[in-house]
């Protein structure tokens, strides 16, 4: 009998349905013993900043000073000591001479500790540049990617949705008024490299002409005081007006 | 399993985009439509101070009565108001022109302009169109400004029939019979009305057009025929009726002749009220024991029960947009109105103080005008339709009830 059944080819679709059991056996070993490699999301690290408020030029951080800048110091106020530089090596300080004795002796050093001072300083400045400036490419090309296109970082909104969600949502609540529950207006605005309004297009209405108006107004409240997207390029963007707290149907 | 999540994984991000396609704009409603009432300027020539006046504060009254606006008369235009109603008269022997426009600060643009031309008493009566035209300008919906108020008076001993402004001002006569005259209600056309009246002795139903005069007895049946409510097409009378014994609801043409009998109980049924399209029937029944409020098809059947709280609800009506119904339930010693939606949810309180019954929504459904004991004698008042800015308009200190409020007129 054993022989029979082991001596005897069982055709295509036994085959087939041995095939589907040793997979289906292999499976679930698998399964249960947690073979399976783990999913791991690839996340990429969000960074939130605010370009509108970056610090592009400013001396204290490193950045050299404009010539004109430079030539009107005043004369009464002492040079600013140069910033530690701590990974560079320090020159020791001379040791304490008597009075007598340094009077004409330490007049020498004392300049050349000062430019020796003044040089690591520069170097400071010019390392602190290159890497505020890399730091700077950066986030410009990061603000480019989310944000708008051609964005150079140092103008009013590198992230202009956000920039103009927040115009929008200053100018509806001057203007709020709804005589119905849950209103929404979905609206194309377009924003001219000039930073006005070009156009305002209603994609679907509320059904509630007060609101419909309201949010006309908004529109044209925020318009008033835009700053032109960047790259001097034009804006277009779909936005939903909405009552606060109020989930549309 | 796994692999179930590691597909819903994949999917997130697609759907995610998909949504992602508008950004969220939002902010707390909080706020009215800033509207400033410009002084009213005579067109050409010498001035009338008191048409101006007169004008100015009817604007005030009806636009801060709406709702959607905070009016003001005192700030200059510019100083942070949303709309401008502009106005100017020209008064020339008997014959007032009006001119107003309203006017988008934010948006520049005229919104709408209107001219009327009538006689000295048709003045406010223009004032009224006009805030009716801003209503629909601004919110899509004409008000019901320029409608009529029927209302029952004892200003004369006995009880008649009266009508005027939604303002209480103008009032006029419609009866004058010396006797008791009831539950006046007006035709869809504001051009008739329909009531009760005890001038031959049995309480029967008239119906008189109230611009010609002609009035016409429809239903004088054995007992009492009373409680007319006008179908919306016009054609068609609910009505109360005892000549069989007990107090049903039936139908009757607008000539009186009887269509069809809608209920068939031995409990009181009564206060038949119409459904906006027609096809319902709101009516108060004792048939379970205490009167409560119950809704059946306009033919009489599907019947329902409404009301399950308070052990005395009465007298309903729909609101035009079929959405409410407003009654009077008795609490304490009194009554007070409620309002609640066709299928019995939110049930929701609209007045606390004093006795306050017979409500009826405006033709627009933005008030609701009722008769209020709270200043002593019963008087009329009117409510916008959740509640707020009760105000009494009453045109004098004797006793009106009854109110019921025409479309246009």
């Amino acid at each position: 009998m054993k022989r029979e059944l082991t001596g005897r080819y069982p055709g295509p679709g036994g085959m087939f349905f041995f095939s589907l059991v040793c997979h289906l056996v292999i499976f679930i070993v698998i399964a249960k013993w947690q073979f399976f490699p783990e999913f791991h999301q690839d996340e990429t690290p969000v960074t939130y900043v605010d370009m509108v408020t970056l610090p592009v030029e400013e001396p204290q951080s490193g950045s050299p000073a404009p010539e004109a800048e430079k030539t009107v110091a005043a004369p009464a106020v002492a040079p600013p000591a140069p910033p530690p530089v701590m990974s560079q090596p320090v020159k020791p300080a001379p040791a304490p001479k008597t009075p007598a004795a340094a009077q004409g002796k330490v007049e020498k050093p004392a300049t050349d500790d000062r430019e020796f001072n003044e040089r690591l300083a520069k170097l400071a400045r010019l390392a602190e540049d290159k890497r505020q400036a890399e730091v700077l490419e950066k986030l410009r090309k990061k603000g480019a990617q989310t944000g708008t296109p051609r964005g150079k970082g140092n103008e009013a909104g590198s992230d202009y949705p956000s920039y103009l969600q927040s115009r929008l949502k200053d100018a509806l609540k001057e203007v709020m008024v709804s005589q119905i529950k849950s209103p929404q207006v979905i609206a194309t605005i377009t924003v001219a490299p000039d930073g006005r309004i070009a156009e305002y297009r209603v994609e679907k209405g509320s059904g509630d002409p007060l609101f419909d108006d309201a949010v006309h107004r908004a529109v044209t409240l925020a318009g008033k005081s835009l700053v032109p997207p960047p790259g001097g390029a034009q804006f277009k963007r779909m936005f939903r007006f909405r009552p606060e707290g109020v989930v549309p149907k | 399993m796994r692999i179930i999540l590691f597909l819903m994984l994949l999917l997130v991000p697609q759907l995610g985009l998909a949504a992602e396609g508008y950004i969220d704009v939002t902010a707390p409603v909080t706020r009215k439509l800033k509207l400033f009432i410009a002084p009213t300027t005579p067109l050409s020539g010498q001035g009338a101070p008191e048409v101006a006046q007169e004008l100015s504060e009817l604007f005030g009254f009806d636009l801060g009565l709406a709702g959607p606006f905070e009016v003001t008369t005192a700030a200059p235009p510019g100083a942070g108001a949303d709309l401008v109603l502009k106005s100017a008269y020209a008064v020339q022997g008997d014959s007032v022109t009006l001119e107003c426009r309203l006017v988008d600060q934010v948006l520049n643009r005229e919104l709408t302009a209107k001219r009327y031309t009538g006689g000295p008493k048709e003045l406010r009566r223009m004032g009224h169109a006009f805030s009716d035209e801003v209503l629909r300008a601004v919110t899509g919906e004409k008000g019901p400004f320029t409608g009529k108020i029927a209302y029952v008076t004892r200003i004369s001993g006995n009880k008649e029939i009266f009508i005027m402004d939604y303002d209480g001002r103008n009032p006029q006569r419609v009866t004058n019979n010396g006797s008791i005259n009831l539950k006046p209600d007006f035709a869809p056309s504001g051009k008739e009305i329909i009531y009760t009246s005890y001038k031959k002795g049995n309480p029967d139903l008239y119906r008189r057009e109230l611009f010609t005069g002609v009035e016409a007895r429809i239903s004088s049946r054995n007992g009492l025929n009373a409680m007319g409510a006008f179908a919306p097409d016009g054609g068609k009378i609910a009505l109360v009726m005892t000549k069989d014994g007990n107090s049903e609801i039936y139908l009757i043409n607008k000539e009186g002749k009887e269509l069809a009998r809608l209920t068939n109980s031995h409990a009181i049924d009564v206060s038949p009220a119409w459904s906006p399209d027609g096809s319902r029937i709101a009516f108060v029944s004792d048939r379970l024991g205490k009167p409560q409020l119950f809704l059946m098809d306009a033919e009489g059947g599907n019947l329902r029960r409404l009301t399950t709280n308070g052990a005395y609800n009465v007298t309903p009506r729909w609101s035009p947009k079929g959405d409410r119904i407003v009654y009077a339930r008795q609490e304490g010693g009194g009554f007070q109105i409620y309002a609640i939606n066709p299928d019995g949810s939110q049930d929701t309180q609209l007045t606390s103080t004093g006795s306050n019954e017979h409500p009826r929504f405006s033709p627009d459904g933005r008030f609701i005008v009722f008769s209020s004991t709270r200043d002593g004698a019963e008087a009329i008042y009117l409510m916008r339709a959740d509640g707020s800015t009760q105000t009494r308009i009453s045109p004098n200190k004797v006793q009106n009830s009854h109110p019921t409020w025409s479309g246009n007129w």
